[in-house]
Order: structure tokens, then sequence, then C-alpha cells
């Protein structure tokens, strides 16, 4: 700086003026006639597609997607827990439709990477020169004793936001005084880790308020979960007994499920419930998996830099669907994915490298209305490997202790996060 | 943060601040990574910078003042709920384009 003789706001000014430059004013212009199909329209496809239009407007973007509004699983727990509206959670394509998105509301049905194309339920085939693909998962109803996927009708699994959300809050409501219910969740790998415990909280939440006497049971699919600690210390502190954990190794797995009698049983004894929310393990969903890009596995593997199927040029597969280095499944990650992306297949189709950028992901949780609780991560992809990895020096849990002022703090962040991302995905 | 407490932050940041903005100014033209990494901070701060939410607005900001912030987020002399565990793998030249990118888009008023 003395060398120069600048003042320090000369030299600001200057290095703004000189870094600004390269990152707003060379749009990469992509071969002549362009086309980029998103398959999905939730957090990643739509932040994707989004992106893509913003970063490179001469592409053709068409976003493939199977229900004119899309209903959020983030803040479906608090809809569960009386503290929302199903109407607050439920977004139209409305915006991406302004942004000179096609948006076809005609699910795909099949995906060929060697002819490039997506076929639609309709029969119309769109050919593409890259494709994003962000379709969530599926459950997998055929690894839980004896149960299909119509079970979800008496024990839903409201692990989709949308009717199946509507069913598990009302079966709560009209629970009889001192009733049980009963949360099931699955092993790891599944969509939203922290999910499950929200949703106890915020059950737990509504029944302190109208059914005090009522109880919550955990039975897990694993001993132990995202933010155990502080999600423990929480309801310690605001819903005193009324949840009990129980850890895999206590039950030792499910062995029947008796839907009629609301009885789950395990191994090492039977739990009977009055709601039984039964989340069943989960894979990629369909269209990921017919397609070949799961190889032997029940997700797809990926390049970490580009996102791009390790079993399939052209195709990038982001969010739920994908195994993202050491990225947990959430809506944040996805949506984070899905502009990394767009950056990545601008690049391609320009015949550039893509960029290798910082990756973030903080999953807010709420343990009640008034008390928020986050994990956070940093990630970026190997040079050697390109796998995206937890970056050292960054992320982790919020501070455990008897901290009021910081989980208020945290559910008020929670709320602007919630705000700003679906602002950012669905908002003008 | 909604409001950082400027007092708190350490008076030797403002040297380094200025010697990063002027030093990423030269390695400005190989800034091409921070074009994926300003997408992480608008996923909470909202599209183009701009909040819809808590989370104070960024777009617009003098960067000078967005720079000194993440700089004491980073060093741990401005305390946060969250943005502490973000910035630490965030090397200088990565604060200093951030800062520099976000102070060029339109605020919230413009
Ligand atoms: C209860 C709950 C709470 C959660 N809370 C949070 C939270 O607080 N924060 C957070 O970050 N994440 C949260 N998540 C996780 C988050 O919902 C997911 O990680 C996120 O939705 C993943 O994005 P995605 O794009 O992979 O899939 P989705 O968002 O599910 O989008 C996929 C879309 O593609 C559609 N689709 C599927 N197949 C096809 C096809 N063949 N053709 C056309 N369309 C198709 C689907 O119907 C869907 O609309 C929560 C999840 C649950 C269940």
């Amino acid at each position: 700086m003395t060398k120069t003789g600048l003042t320090r706001r000369q030299a600001l000014g200057l290095a703004g003026a000189a870094l600004t430059a390269p990152i707003l004013a060379t749009p990469a212009r992509a071969q002549a006639g362009a086309h980029v199909v998103v398959v999905g329209g939730g957090f990643g496809g739509t932040a994707a597609a989004r992106a893509m239009r913003r970063i490179m407007p001469e592409v053709a973007v068409t976003l493939v997607t199977d229900a004119p509004t899309f209903t959020t699983c983030p803040f479906s727990n608090l809809v569960i827990g009386g503290l929302r509206d199903m109407s607050e959670i439920r977004f139209s394509y409305d915006a991406l439709h302004n942004d000179g998105v096609t948006v076809r509301l005609d699910p795909a049905v099949a995906l060929d990477p060697a002819g490039r194309t997506v076929t639609l339920q309709s029969g119309d085939k769109l050919s593409y020169d890259r494709a994003i693909v962000s379709p969530g998962v599926d459950f997998r109803y055929e690894a839980l004793p004896g149960v299909g996927p119509e079970v979800a009708e008496r024990l839903p699994h409201a692990w989709k936001a949308g009717a199946q959300t509507i069913l598990l809050r009302d079966l709560i409501r009209s629970m009889p005084q001192g009733g049980t219910v009963i949360i099931a969740p699955p092993d790891n790998p599944f969509r939203c880790p922290p999910g499950p415990y929200e949703r106890a909280s915020l059950i737990a939440s509504y029944l302190s308020r109208h059914n005090p006497t009522a109880k919550i049971v955990i039975v897990d699919g694993k001993d132990k979960f995202s933010k155990q600690g502080l999600f423990m210390e929480g309801w310690q502190a605001l819903y005193p007994g009324m949840i009990d954990f129980v850890p895999f190794s206590e039950h030792g797995g499910l062995k029947g499920i008796d839907a009629d009698a609301r009885r789950i049983e395990t191994f090492f004894g039977d739990f009977k419930g009055d709601v039984i929310n039964l989340i069943p393990p989960q894979q990629a969903a369909a269209i990921v998996l017919d397609a070949g890009l799961g190889g032997s596995g029940l997700w797809c593997e990926i390049d970490g830099l580009t996102f791009e199927a390790r079993e399939a040029a052209h195709v990038h597969v982001i969010g739920d669907a994908a195994i993202v280095g050491d990225m947990p499944k959430s809506g944040f990650a996805a949506a984070t994915q899905g502009k990394a992306c767009a950056h990545a297949v601008a690049a391609l189709l320009a015949g550039r490298e893509p960029q290798r950028g910082i990756l973030m992901n903080t999953c807010y949780s709420f343990v009640g209305p008034e008390y928020g609780i986050s994990v956070a991560g940093v990630y970026r992809s190997a040079p050697d490997t390109n796998r995206l990895v937890s970056l050292p020096g960054a992320g982790g849990t919020s501070a455990a202790g008897d901290l009021p002022e910081l989980r208020r703090d945290e559910a008020n962040y929670a709320r602007g996060w919630y705000a700003n991302l679906t602002q950012e995905l669905f908002g003008a | 943060m909604t409001c950082p407490d400027l007092d708190r932050v350490h008076h030797g940041v403002f040297a380094i601040i200025a010697s990063v903005l002027a030093s990423a100014g030269i390695a400005g033209a190989a800034d091409g990574p921070r074009s994926v990494t300003v997408e992480a901070c608008t996923t909470c701060h909202g599209p183009g910078g701009i909040s819809h939410g808590t989370m104070p607005t960024i777009a617009g900001m003098d960067s000078e003042t967005l720079a000194e912030v993440l700089l004491a987020f980073r060093d741990g002399s401005l305390e946060s709920t969250v943005m502490g565990r973000l910035v630490g793998p965030l090397s200088d030249e990565d604060i200093a384009g951030i800062a520099a990118y976000f102070a060029a888009l339109p605020g919230a008023d413009q």
C-alpha cells in the first residue's frame, strides 16, 4: 500500500473494479441453439433452470416436472405442528416462465443417455445437449416387512410434502388425549437427516399445547442421528418426558407392521401407536435408476466438479438422487448444487474448463417455534478425484448449552433462509 | 449479524483488507471459481444478494465493510450464529472477491 501511495479506499475501489469485471462482464457463449433439459421442478431443478438462464441467456432451457405447483418439504414439519398453513409452502412455476424457461407439466418416463433424449409421458421426445436431473427420491417399501406403498394411506410417510403432510397433521389433531405418535425413520442415507427429529419436536410443540399427556416414540433405523445432542437438550428443555428415542440396537429392526392395529413389531418387542409416521428407506427416483445411472447401487455417483453422472456423459445429476461427496441430502445442498451445476454446464457448452468453486450447506431445524439449531458444512471438489469433500476449519453444529438468545436467533434465521431460498427458486 | 458491531472488529483487519483487495485485484483475471462461490451466499442472503428475510441484504454493500465483516467472522472477532462456521476455508482473495462482487450489484433501494 505505502509503495503505491494509494489510500485504502482508493485501493479498494480499484481492486473492486478489477475483480468485478471478469465475473460480470464475460458471459460465455454457448454453441448455437444449445438445449438444456432439466428434469424435476424441486430444489435442485428450479435452481439449475433459473441459474442456467441467468448465466447463459442464449441457451434454451426446458424444465420437465410432474405437477403444476411444488410443495416444499422444508417447513412442512411446521405445517404438521400447526404453525404454518399449506398455502405458505406451495409455489407455482410462473417466475420460471417469466425467466424464459419452458416448463413442461409432463413427467419424464425415460432418459436415454446414448441418444441424448428425454421421453415424456405424453410421448413427446426432447433432445438435449446437456440434461440436469434432480428428481429426488423414491420410497423402498419392498425393504419393509409385509407392506407396500398403499400403507401410506394409513401410516403416512409425509416425506414428500403435499396430501401426505395434511394426512399426518390431521391424524395427530384427531388423536385421543394421552395417545402415542410413533415416528419410524430409516437408516442412512435418506432425505434430510435431521428431518425426523425436527418433526418429533414440532409434533411435541403441538401436543404440549393441545394434548399434553400424549407421547412420541421414535423407533429408529439407526443408533445415532444428526444434531442429536442439540435435539435432546431442546426436548429436555421444552418437552420434558414427552419424546422417547429408541435406537436400532434396542429394538433390533422391524419384523412386521400391522397397519390395522397400528402396531410395529421389532425383534425385541412391539410398539403400539395411535398414529404411526412410517418413513421408508429411500433410493434415487426411478428416472435415474431406470436409465442405469445408479450402476449397481441405489444412488447416482457423480463427478463433484461437473455433476456429470459417472455412468453417462452429458447427464448431470444433483440433489437427493445423487451421492454428492460429503454433502447431505438437503434442499439447501440441492439448490447450491443446482447453481454450481449450471455454471459447470455453461462452461462445458462454451468449451471452457468448469471452475472449482466453494459450495455450502446449512440445515436449520426447529426444536420449537422460537428455538432453532443448525448444522453447516463447506465443500470443494478435490483436485485429484473431483470428490466434493468437506473442508476443514468449517462447519459443525450450533453451540450446545443453555443459550436462549442463540436459539431464538437461529429460529429467525431459519425463517429468513426459507424466505430467501424460496424467493430465489420461485420468486419474481 | 443483522447489524455487525464494527467497533469489535480488530483494528489490524483494516490493513489486511486493503492489501487483500489490492492483491486480489491483480489476480482478478483468475477469479472464475468465485462465480460459483458467490452462489452459496445467495441461498441465505437472497437472490442477487437482496434479502427477503432476516439475513441482511449484501448487494450494494460497501466492499470494504463487507470484507471487514467476513474477515472478522473468519478470525472470530465478530460473533455469529452460522457465518463463523462457513467462512473458515475462504482465502483472503475469496473474501475480497465476494466483497467486490456483491458491492457491484444493485442494492435493495436501487
Ligand atoms: C420433512 C422434511 C423436512 C425437510 N427440511 C429441510 C430443511 O429444513 N432444509 C433443507 O435444506 N432441506 C430439508 N429437507 C430436504 C429437502 O426437501 C430435499 O433435500 C430436497 O427437496 C432435495 O431436492 P431435489 O431437487 O433433489 O428433490 P425435490 O425437491 O424433491 O424435487 C424433485 C422434483 O422432481 C419431481 N420428479 C421426480 N421424478 C420426476 C420425473 N420422472 N419427471 C418429472 N418430474 C419428476 C418430483 O415430483 C419433485 O417435484 C426436508 C425434507 C423433509 C422430508
